[in-house]
Protein backbone atom coordinates (compact mmCIF):
# COMPACT_ATOMS: atom_id res chain seq x y z
CA UNK A 1 0.00 0.00 0.00
CA UNK A 2 1.61 3.44 -0.98
CA UNK A 3 1.56 5.19 2.28
CA UNK A 4 1.78 8.93 0.53
CA UNK A 5 -1.44 8.16 -0.88
CA UNK A 6 -5.06 7.83 1.25
CA UNK A 7 -7.63 4.75 0.16
CA UNK A 8 -8.76 4.17 -2.91
CA UNK A 9 -11.70 1.41 -2.94
CA UNK A 10 -14.07 0.60 -6.04
CA UNK A 11 -17.57 -0.81 -4.55
CA UNK A 12 -20.86 -1.43 -6.10
CA UNK A 13 -23.98 0.59 -5.46
CA UNK A 14 -26.85 2.01 -6.76
CA UNK A 15 -26.60 -0.08 -9.50
CA UNK A 16 -23.66 0.86 -10.40
CA UNK A 17 -19.48 0.91 -9.28
CA UNK A 18 -18.28 3.55 -7.34
CA UNK A 19 -14.56 4.40 -7.32
CA UNK A 20 -13.17 6.81 -4.70
CA UNK A 21 -9.65 8.18 -5.17
CA UNK A 22 -7.97 9.88 -1.87
CA UNK A 23 -4.82 11.19 -2.60
CA UNK A 24 -3.96 13.30 0.72
CA UNK A 25 -2.55 10.58 3.37
CA UNK A 26 -3.62 10.46 6.56
CA UNK A 27 -7.04 10.15 5.58
CA UNK A 28 -8.43 6.55 7.26
CA UNK A 29 -9.93 4.01 5.51
CA UNK A 30 -13.11 4.42 8.34
CA UNK A 31 -14.26 7.65 6.40
CA UNK A 32 -14.67 5.58 2.86
CA UNK A 33 -16.53 2.71 5.18
CA UNK A 34 -18.56 5.82 6.15
CA UNK A 35 -19.15 7.23 2.70
CA UNK A 36 -20.51 3.57 1.61
CA UNK A 37 -22.90 3.11 4.62
CA UNK A 38 -23.88 6.68 3.57
CA UNK A 39 -24.81 5.94 -0.50
CA UNK A 40 -26.36 2.58 1.05
CA UNK A 41 -28.78 4.95 3.32
CA UNK A 42 -29.36 6.90 0.60
CA UNK A 43 -30.32 3.96 -1.89
CA UNK A 44 -32.71 2.30 0.98
CA UNK A 45 -34.58 5.85 0.94
CA UNK A 46 -34.73 6.15 -2.72
CA UNK A 47 -34.27 3.14 -4.54
CA UNK A 48 -37.21 2.78 -7.23
CA UNK A 49 -36.41 -1.23 -7.45
CA UNK A 50 -36.45 -1.51 -3.51
CA UNK A 51 -40.37 -1.70 -2.76
CA UNK A 52 -39.99 -0.83 0.76
CA UNK A 53 -37.88 2.41 -0.18
CA UNK A 54 -39.56 5.87 0.95
CA UNK A 55 -40.26 6.48 -2.95
CA UNK A 56 -41.76 3.40 -3.50
CA UNK A 57 -44.31 3.52 -0.91
CA UNK A 58 -45.20 7.09 -1.65
CA UNK A 59 -45.31 5.97 -5.60
CA UNK A 60 -48.12 3.36 -4.68
CA UNK A 61 -49.83 5.23 -1.72
CA UNK A 62 -48.70 3.65 1.19
CA UNK A 63 -46.44 6.75 2.45
CA UNK A 64 -47.81 10.26 2.05
CA UNK A 65 -45.17 12.50 1.12
CA UNK A 66 -45.59 14.66 3.87
CA UNK A 67 -44.74 11.69 6.44
CA UNK A 68 -41.30 11.11 4.17
CA UNK A 69 -38.15 11.98 6.00
CA UNK A 70 -36.79 15.70 5.49
CA UNK A 71 -34.40 14.27 2.80
CA UNK A 72 -36.72 12.92 0.77
CA UNK A 73 -38.81 15.92 1.08
CA UNK A 74 -35.74 18.07 0.65
CA UNK A 75 -35.26 15.76 -2.33
CA UNK A 76 -38.32 15.84 -3.87
CA UNK A 77 -39.13 19.44 -3.63
CA UNK A 78 -35.35 20.31 -5.30
CA UNK A 79 -37.11 18.21 -7.70
CA UNK A 80 -40.06 20.23 -8.23
CA UNK A 81 -38.16 23.29 -8.67
CA UNK A 82 -35.96 21.77 -11.38
CA UNK A 83 -39.23 21.22 -12.96
CA UNK A 84 -39.90 24.64 -12.97
CA UNK A 85 -36.76 25.92 -14.13
CA UNK A 86 -36.06 23.22 -17.04
CA UNK A 87 -39.40 24.12 -18.65
CA UNK A 88 -40.43 20.41 -17.86
CA UNK A 89 -37.79 18.67 -19.30
CA UNK A 90 -36.80 17.44 -15.86
CA UNK A 91 -39.49 15.45 -14.41
CA UNK A 92 -39.28 13.42 -11.38
CA UNK A 93 -43.29 12.94 -11.38
CA UNK A 94 -43.86 11.01 -14.36
CA UNK A 95 -45.58 13.82 -16.40
CA UNK A 96 -44.79 12.39 -19.60
CA UNK A 97 -44.07 9.04 -19.18
CA UNK A 98 -45.47 5.91 -16.81
CA UNK A 99 -46.87 8.58 -14.02
CA UNK A 100 -44.08 6.87 -11.35
CA UNK A 101 -42.41 8.94 -9.09
CA UNK A 102 -39.04 8.75 -10.14
CA UNK A 103 -36.48 11.03 -8.62
CA UNK A 104 -33.48 9.13 -9.37
CA UNK A 105 -31.99 11.65 -12.29
CA UNK A 106 -31.23 13.65 -9.25
CA UNK A 107 -30.49 11.42 -6.78
CA UNK A 108 -27.20 10.02 -8.13
CA UNK A 109 -25.38 13.17 -8.38
CA UNK A 110 -26.76 14.37 -5.09
CA UNK A 111 -25.98 10.96 -3.04
CA UNK A 112 -22.40 11.49 -4.52
CA UNK A 113 -22.17 14.79 -2.98
CA UNK A 114 -23.66 13.74 -0.04
CA UNK A 115 -20.65 10.75 0.49
CA UNK A 116 -17.98 13.10 -0.31
CA UNK A 117 -18.89 15.54 2.12
CA UNK A 118 -17.48 13.11 4.67
CA UNK A 119 -14.07 13.51 2.86
CA UNK A 120 -14.15 16.89 3.06
CA UNK A 121 -15.15 17.07 6.88
CA UNK A 122 -12.37 14.56 7.09
CA UNK A 123 -9.63 16.97 5.99
CA UNK A 124 -9.27 15.24 2.53
CA UNK A 125 -8.93 17.97 -0.17
CA UNK A 126 -7.58 16.12 -3.10
CA UNK A 127 -9.79 13.14 -3.84
CA UNK A 128 -12.15 11.95 -7.14
CA UNK A 129 -15.20 10.14 -6.61
CA UNK A 130 -16.15 8.44 -9.48
CA UNK A 131 -20.02 6.91 -9.99
CA UNK A 132 -20.89 5.42 -12.86
CA UNK A 133 -19.35 8.19 -15.14
CA UNK A 134 -20.46 11.02 -12.70
CA UNK A 135 -16.99 12.67 -11.48
CA UNK A 136 -15.99 14.98 -8.38
CA UNK A 137 -12.42 15.80 -9.05
CA UNK A 138 -11.64 17.55 -5.97
CA UNK A 139 -7.98 19.49 -5.99
CA UNK A 140 -4.76 17.65 -7.55
CA UNK A 141 -4.06 14.23 -8.00
CA UNK A 142 -0.19 14.76 -7.21
CA UNK A 143 1.09 18.86 -6.88
CA UNK A 144 0.50 20.66 -9.35
CA UNK A 145 -1.37 19.36 -12.19
CA UNK A 146 -4.84 19.49 -12.63
CA UNK A 147 -7.37 15.76 -12.71
CA UNK A 148 -7.23 14.44 -16.34
CA UNK A 149 -10.60 13.51 -17.35
CA UNK A 150 -11.55 11.66 -20.26
CA UNK A 151 -14.67 11.50 -21.83
CA UNK A 152 -16.03 8.70 -23.30
CA UNK A 153 -15.72 7.74 -27.02
CA UNK A 154 -19.48 7.08 -27.86
CA UNK A 155 -18.85 4.20 -30.24
CA UNK A 156 -15.57 2.79 -28.08
CA UNK A 157 -15.83 1.80 -24.55
CA UNK A 158 -12.15 1.40 -24.57
CA UNK A 159 -11.70 5.14 -25.69
CA UNK A 160 -12.14 8.47 -24.96
CA UNK A 161 -13.06 11.65 -27.53
CA UNK A 162 -11.08 14.44 -25.28
CA UNK A 163 -9.83 15.12 -22.20
CA UNK A 164 -10.63 17.92 -19.57
CA UNK A 165 -8.76 19.16 -17.40
CA UNK A 166 -10.05 19.99 -13.68
CA UNK A 167 -9.34 20.75 -10.35
CA UNK A 168 -12.75 21.62 -7.85
CA UNK A 169 -15.18 20.63 -10.51
CA UNK A 170 -17.39 17.83 -10.99
CA UNK A 171 -17.91 16.24 -14.24
CA UNK A 172 -21.46 14.80 -15.96
CA UNK A 173 -22.07 12.95 -18.98
CA UNK A 174 -25.53 11.81 -20.39
CA UNK A 175 -25.68 10.03 -23.22
CA UNK A 176 -26.69 6.96 -25.72
CA UNK A 177 -24.06 4.63 -26.92
CA UNK A 178 -26.00 2.54 -28.98
CA UNK A 179 -24.38 3.26 -33.12
CA UNK A 180 -27.05 5.77 -34.74
CA UNK A 181 -24.45 7.56 -36.94
CA UNK A 182 -25.53 5.42 -40.13
CA UNK A 183 -28.53 7.06 -40.00
CA UNK A 184 -29.27 9.47 -42.51
CA UNK A 185 -32.12 12.71 -42.73
CA UNK A 186 -33.85 11.48 -46.27
CA UNK A 187 -34.32 14.91 -47.24
CA UNK A 188 -31.07 15.91 -47.07
CA UNK A 189 -28.94 12.98 -47.08
CA UNK A 190 -26.98 14.45 -44.08
CA UNK A 191 -26.78 12.47 -40.67
CA UNK A 192 -29.06 14.00 -37.92
CA UNK A 193 -27.63 16.55 -35.99
CA UNK A 194 -28.77 15.08 -32.74
CA UNK A 195 -26.54 14.47 -29.85
CA UNK A 196 -24.68 11.36 -28.48
CA UNK A 197 -23.18 12.84 -25.05
CA UNK A 198 -23.24 16.06 -22.94
CA UNK A 199 -21.06 16.46 -20.35
CA UNK A 200 -21.09 18.85 -18.15
CA UNK A 201 -18.76 20.42 -16.10
CA UNK A 202 -19.28 22.78 -12.93
CA UNK A 203 -19.00 23.37 -9.19
CA UNK A 204 -21.81 20.72 -8.02
CA UNK A 205 -22.11 17.35 -9.36
CA UNK A 206 -25.88 17.46 -8.33
CA UNK A 207 -26.49 20.41 -10.80
CA UNK A 208 -24.03 19.27 -13.53
CA UNK A 209 -25.71 15.47 -13.57
CA UNK A 210 -29.27 17.06 -13.88
CA UNK A 211 -27.90 19.64 -16.10
CA UNK A 212 -26.35 16.67 -18.21
CA UNK A 213 -29.13 14.79 -18.55
CA UNK A 214 -31.47 18.00 -19.43
CA UNK A 215 -29.59 18.56 -22.08
CA UNK A 216 -29.24 15.33 -23.69
CA UNK A 217 -33.26 15.52 -23.40
CA UNK A 218 -33.18 18.91 -25.34
CA UNK A 219 -31.03 17.91 -28.11
CA UNK A 220 -28.79 20.37 -30.42
CA UNK A 221 -29.65 23.82 -27.88
CA UNK A 222 -29.37 21.77 -24.53
CA UNK A 223 -25.66 22.39 -24.34
CA UNK A 224 -26.23 26.11 -24.85
CA UNK A 225 -29.28 25.45 -22.44
CA UNK A 226 -26.08 24.69 -19.77
CA UNK A 227 -23.87 27.58 -20.71
CA UNK A 228 -26.96 29.86 -18.81
CA UNK A 229 -26.41 28.34 -15.61
CA UNK A 230 -23.75 30.47 -13.73
CA UNK A 231 -20.61 28.27 -13.47
CA UNK A 232 -21.52 25.28 -15.73
CA UNK A 233 -20.38 24.82 -19.29
CA UNK A 234 -21.20 21.62 -21.39
CA UNK A 235 -19.49 19.98 -24.30
CA UNK A 236 -21.47 17.92 -26.18
CA UNK A 237 -20.69 15.04 -29.23
CA UNK A 238 -22.84 15.28 -32.23
CA UNK A 239 -24.22 12.12 -33.85
CA UNK A 240 -22.30 13.73 -36.84
CA UNK A 241 -19.18 12.91 -34.71
CA UNK A 242 -18.36 16.24 -34.28
CA UNK A 243 -17.48 18.35 -30.96
CA UNK A 244 -18.92 21.17 -29.41
CA UNK A 245 -18.28 23.44 -26.34
CA UNK A 246 -19.24 26.37 -24.64
CA UNK A 247 -17.22 29.16 -23.83
CA UNK A 248 -16.10 28.10 -20.02
CA UNK A 249 -15.39 24.46 -21.04
CA UNK A 250 -12.62 26.13 -23.40
CA UNK A 251 -9.60 26.53 -20.85
CA UNK A 252 -10.16 23.11 -19.44
CA UNK A 253 -9.55 21.06 -22.72
CA UNK A 254 -6.14 19.28 -22.34
CA UNK B 1 -62.49 40.92 -23.10
CA UNK B 2 -59.04 41.99 -24.68
CA UNK B 3 -55.92 42.90 -22.36
CA UNK B 4 -55.72 46.39 -21.34
CA UNK B 5 -52.46 48.65 -20.97
CA UNK B 6 -53.31 48.88 -17.02
CA UNK B 7 -56.31 47.48 -14.95
CA UNK B 8 -57.98 50.48 -13.45
CA UNK B 9 -55.78 53.25 -14.40
CA UNK B 10 -56.45 55.51 -17.44
CA UNK B 11 -56.22 53.43 -20.51
CA UNK B 12 -53.28 54.27 -22.74
CA UNK B 13 -53.33 56.67 -25.11
CA UNK B 14 -53.29 55.35 -29.07
CA UNK B 15 -50.17 54.23 -30.97
CA UNK B 16 -47.11 52.08 -30.88
CA UNK B 17 -45.38 51.77 -27.71
CA UNK B 18 -42.00 49.59 -27.76
CA UNK B 19 -41.61 47.90 -24.47
CA UNK B 20 -38.29 47.36 -22.77
CA UNK B 21 -35.53 45.39 -24.05
CA UNK B 22 -35.26 42.08 -21.88
CA UNK B 23 -32.47 39.77 -21.89
CA UNK B 24 -33.11 36.25 -22.19
CA UNK B 25 -30.60 33.46 -22.29
CA UNK B 26 -30.65 33.61 -25.64
CA UNK B 27 -30.20 37.01 -26.56
CA UNK B 28 -32.60 40.38 -25.90
CA UNK B 29 -35.91 40.40 -26.56
CA UNK B 30 -37.80 43.79 -27.23
CA UNK B 31 -41.56 43.96 -28.47
CA UNK B 32 -43.60 47.03 -29.59
CA UNK B 33 -47.49 47.02 -28.75
CA UNK B 34 -50.42 49.05 -30.58
CA UNK B 35 -53.10 50.40 -28.95
CA UNK B 36 -56.51 51.13 -30.42
CA UNK B 37 -59.42 52.63 -27.68
CA UNK B 38 -57.58 51.95 -24.83
CA UNK B 39 -56.54 48.08 -25.85
CA UNK B 40 -53.63 46.06 -27.40
CA UNK B 41 -54.40 44.92 -30.89
CA UNK B 42 -51.09 44.21 -32.12
CA UNK B 43 -48.04 43.04 -30.61
CA UNK B 44 -44.52 42.43 -32.63
CA UNK B 45 -41.13 41.58 -31.63
CA UNK B 46 -38.53 44.51 -32.70
CA UNK B 47 -35.57 42.14 -31.08
CA UNK B 48 -35.44 38.25 -31.20
CA UNK B 49 -32.16 36.63 -30.27
CA UNK B 50 -31.04 35.67 -33.92
CA UNK B 51 -29.41 32.01 -34.89
CA UNK B 52 -26.34 33.59 -34.27
CA UNK B 53 -26.81 35.08 -30.74
CA UNK B 54 -27.99 31.73 -29.54
CA UNK B 55 -24.81 29.94 -31.29
CA UNK B 56 -22.83 32.89 -28.76
CA UNK B 57 -23.36 30.10 -26.19
CA UNK B 58 -21.08 27.66 -28.28
CA UNK B 59 -17.25 28.69 -28.77
CA UNK B 60 -16.01 25.97 -30.65
CA UNK B 61 -17.47 23.49 -33.03
CA UNK B 62 -14.78 21.26 -34.54
CA UNK B 63 -14.98 18.28 -36.67
CA UNK B 64 -14.08 15.34 -37.14
CA UNK B 65 -14.62 14.37 -33.56
CA UNK B 66 -10.86 12.91 -33.55
CA UNK B 67 -8.34 13.49 -36.51
CA UNK B 68 -7.25 9.88 -36.50
CA UNK B 69 -8.04 7.65 -33.57
CA UNK B 70 -9.31 7.65 -30.80
CA UNK B 71 -7.27 8.11 -27.61
CA UNK B 72 -6.56 5.61 -25.40
CA UNK B 73 -5.73 4.99 -21.66
CA UNK B 74 -2.04 5.01 -21.85
CA UNK B 75 -1.14 7.70 -24.71
CA UNK B 76 -4.30 10.37 -22.78
CA UNK B 77 -2.77 10.12 -19.45
CA UNK B 78 -6.15 10.28 -18.21
CA UNK B 79 -7.14 9.59 -14.47
CA UNK B 80 -10.84 9.24 -14.49
CA UNK B 81 -13.51 8.51 -17.56
CA UNK B 82 -16.49 10.24 -17.87
CA UNK B 83 -19.50 8.37 -19.57
CA UNK B 84 -23.55 8.14 -19.23
CA UNK B 85 -24.18 5.56 -16.33
CA UNK B 86 -22.61 2.28 -16.86
CA UNK B 87 -23.93 -0.61 -15.18
CA UNK B 88 -21.98 -2.85 -12.99
CA UNK B 89 -21.45 -4.99 -15.89
CA UNK B 90 -20.22 -2.41 -18.20
CA UNK B 91 -18.17 -1.26 -15.61
CA UNK B 92 -15.95 -4.19 -15.89
CA UNK B 93 -15.26 -3.27 -19.45
CA UNK B 94 -14.38 0.47 -19.27
CA UNK B 95 -11.30 2.32 -18.90
CA UNK B 96 -12.39 3.50 -15.33
CA UNK B 97 -11.81 -0.21 -14.15
CA UNK B 98 -8.47 -0.90 -16.02
CA UNK B 99 -7.51 2.78 -14.11
CA UNK B 100 -8.65 1.47 -10.80
CA UNK B 101 -7.12 -1.71 -11.38
CA UNK B 102 -4.01 -0.36 -12.27
CA UNK B 103 -3.53 1.96 -8.87
CA UNK B 104 -4.91 -0.96 -6.77
CA UNK B 105 -1.66 -3.22 -8.72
Amino acid sequence: MDRSRGPHRVAEVMGTVISIDVRDPGIPESVVDAMLARLEEIEARFSTYRPESEISRIARGALAEADASAEVRFVLAMCDDLHRTTGGWFDARGHRADGRLDPSGLVKGWAVEEAALLLDEAGARNYACNCGGDVIARGEPEAGRPWRVGIRHPDRADAVARVLAVRDLAVATSGTYERGEHIRDPRTGLAPTGLRSVTVVGPSLTWADVYATTAFAMGPDGAAWVATHAGYGALAITTDQRLAWTPSVEPLLA
Amino acid sequence: MAPTAHSGGTPLANGTVAGPVVQTQFGPVQVQVTIANGKITDVTALQLPSDRQRSAYISGIVGPMLQSEALTAQSAQIDLISGATYTSDAYAQSLQAALDQAAHG
